[in-house]
């Protein structure tokens, strides 16, 4: 009897820290993905930033084309 | 009156000996009892060690991920802006290529190639022939070499090869050793590397 009590708990101190493991991988599954949701979103946001200044930039530069041309042309000739 | 002596002996020594085992049975159960509270206390510290582990690894690995996903990002962003950079500089020089082509039509054209041909003398530094393009025939006539050659000190003809291009020469030294090409399209690609940074400077200030 006093041997099975002890072989008893050592199976119960077994299954705890098996459980134990299982609850934290659990949770790190959760917080990784909460991490790659919260990443994902912040991408997003680094993108749409990064579409809209080379949108305005391509823009202002296009402006000034005609002056690139003439510094080419101008270099290509010699002047 | 001595068995009865002897009876109450007996049974005082068997109610001993049950005292003994019973409080030796009290003692092992005691002591079982303390071993298994030792152990649920040893694996419940362990466990909440091995939890705390796992969760700041994850936390880690989770901090990781996140900023991956962030650089990437911002890798993509970086690549995004200079496409759109670049889409406008290869417009820049697409369209110079187009102007160039035009500038053979212009009035300045003949001193455009006088120019480039005094050029390519300097460097091939001797007698030349030049190379030019059908529809050039009529400015580069014997007057105009004749001019050519009296400022460069070199004697200068018109070879019977032609060029197909969209403005300028070839000069070639008599021997036919050296040669510069000098048209349009082949001077641009030649400065178009080093011109870049000043074109890109010119666009985006």
């Amino acid at each position: 009897m006093p041997r099975k009590l002890v072989e008893e708990e050592r199976e119960k101190a077994r299954k705890l820290i098996e459980d134990a493991e299982a609850e934290a991988r659990e949770e790190v599954k959760k917080e990784i993905e909460a991490a790659r949701k919260e990443g994902e979103k912040e991408a997003e946001k680094i993108i749409a930033e990064s579409e809209k200044k080379a949108e305005e930039e391509k823009k202002k530069a296009k402006r000034r084309v005609n002056k690139a041309v003439e510094l080419i042309v101008a270099q290509v000739l010699g002047e | 009156m001595a068995i009865a002596v002897q009876k109450e002996k007996v049974e005082k020594i068997i109610a001993k000996i049950e005292e003994d085992a019973k409080a030796e049975v009290e003692r092992i159960l005691n002591e079982a009892k303390a071993q298994a509270a030792e152990i649920r206390s040893e694996a419940e510290a362990k466990a909440k060690a091995k939890k705390a582990e796992i969760i700041s690894r994850g936390k880690r690995e989770a901090e990781q991920e996140r900023a991956r996903i962030v650089a990437n990002a911002k890798l993509r962003a970086r690549k995004a802006l200079l496409d759109a950079k670049e889409e406008v500089i290869k417009e820049a020089f697409s369209r110079a290529e187009k102007a160039l082509a035009d500038v053979a039509k212009e009035e300045r054209y003949p001193e455009i190639l006088k120019k480039l041909i005094l050029e390519a003398i300097e460097t091939i530094g001797g007698d030349v022939e030049i190379l030019g393009r059908k529809e050039d025939k009529k400015i580069l006539s014997k007057s105009f070499l004749q001019e050519i050659s009296k400022e460069a000190k070199v004697k200068v003809t018109l070879a019977k090869d032609t060029i197909s291009s969209i403005g300028g020469v070839v000069v070639r030294s008599k021997d036919g050793k050296a040669e510069v090409d000098n048209t349009f399209e082949t001077r641009l690609e030649r400065i178009s590397a080093e011109l870049r940074s000043s074109v890109a400077k010119v666009l985006f200030k």
